[in-house]
């Protein structure tokens, strides 16, 4: 299986503006596989955000070409994304091959997949994967969150800054002896104790 | 401290509260979807090359978080630091609240360091987490115009809402 270029979700949503929202394009986005739910969220999140047009995730399960091909025309020009393909047997994926006209819609489609559920679909979707193209993006991961090591390091800036500890801190903050900057409130959450906030 | 003046601050920095309590961000996820969009399209209209995967963290405890750029303090450029075009750089601390689906604002500062000499050198925009006793010199919501000593109430306004003023009113010019 081929690498494929990592994208995120704002670059994602800037190709699909560059060759206009209500032209038909079809997208593979490989998403991770742990925390998939979460994942897809934030993607659905960030992509409305940047193109600032109606998106909506699809439940594909094992429905028919026939009976999705409805669902995506109501409306026909958004933008979609389908997932669920876990289920999918490569029958199934041939079916929507062959049924594929069906799918076509003024708005894109987006395939969510995995990297297991996009070989099957390579293996047994040839023409949609013509569609595709070369629009197979890996989903680069958000990862926001501020590590440990991150959190010592705020911590010790903060301590430096004021010049006291945090149990120190901690010790006037509870007795309502602090100031209200912006910096305490973080430095409380970050040492877990927004119960004084 | 003159009794009126200080009367009207107090009068004045209630409202200040009021607006706060007033201002309704949607869940945690969606406000930090919102500001990662927000600087990845600056960077690219601004033609700059931020990492904001890499910049733009995160710490979130049961109903409480904050969303950082760059160090709590500015003291020099970092790498952590949103760079913007001339010089100037951006760091930023905003801290939520959350409950039933939807985040109230605790907290905020937005700093912007000026570059290549401007003057005033920095403003600071800073939403205190409670009022002061002296709300003449500590108005809840206020900026500072380039002194850590001085500072005038301003609108408690939601974190786009302030970044749009860093971008297209400050930076701009």
């Amino acid at each position: 299986m081929a690498e494929f270029i990592s994208q995120a979700a704002f670059e994602i949503g800037r190709r699909l503006e560059l060759r206009g929202l209500d032209a038909e394009s079809w997208l593979i986005v490989i998403g991770p596989a742990e925390r998939e739910p979460e994942a897809l969220d934030t993607f659905l999140l960030e992509l409305g955000a940047t193109i600032d047009h109606p998106v909506r995730v699809i439940q594909i399960e094992d429905q028919s070409t026939s009976k999705i091909s409805q669902t995506l025309r109501e409306p026909a020009a958004d933008t979609v994304i389908l997932t669920g393909f876990g289920v999918f047997t490569p029958a199934i994926w041939r079916e929507w091959d062959l049924g594929r006209s069906r799918l076509e819609r003024p708005g894109a489609i987006i395939l969510w997949l995995t990297s297991a559920t996009l070989s099957e679909f390579c293996a047994n979707a040839p023409n949609i994967r013509g569609f595709v193209g070369g629009s197979i993006f890996r989903l680069s991961q958000s990862g926001s969150a501020m590590t440990d090591s991150e959190i010592s390091e705020r911590i010790r800036e903060l301590e430096s800054h004021y010049q006291m500890s945090s149990d120190q801190m901690i010790e006037r903050a509870a007795k309502g002896e602090l100031s209200a900057e912006p910096q305490i409130a973080e430095w409380l959450i970050l040492l877990g104790r927004g119960d004084l906030i | 401290m003159p009794e009126k003046a200080s009367e009207r601050a107090l009068y004045l920095d209630s409202k200040l509260e009021n607006q706060a309590a007033e201002i309704k961000l949607p869940r945690f996820k969606e406000v930090l979807a919102h500001l990662r969009v927000y600087l990845s399209k600056q960077n690219l209209e601004l033609g700059l090359e931020n990492n904001i995967q890499q910049i733009l963290k995160t710490v979130v405890k049961p109903n409480l978080g904050i969303i950082t750029v760059g160090p709590p303090f500015d003291k020099g450029p970092t790498e952590s630091h949103f760079k913007m075009p001339f010089g100037a750089r951006l760091s930023f601390g905003i801290t939520l609240r959350e409950g039933n689906g939807a985040c109230s604002l605790i907290a905020y500062r937005f700093h912007i360091q000026m570059g290549g000499g401007s003057k005033p050198a920095f403003y600071r925009f800073d939403l205190n987490e409670r009022r002061h006793d002296t709300p003449l010199v500590e108005p809840r919501c206020h900026v500072h115009p380039g002194r850590d000593d001085i500072r005038l109430p301003f609108p408690v306004l939601g974190p786009i809402e302030v970044l749009d003023r860093i971008f297209y009113v400050i930076a701009a010019r």
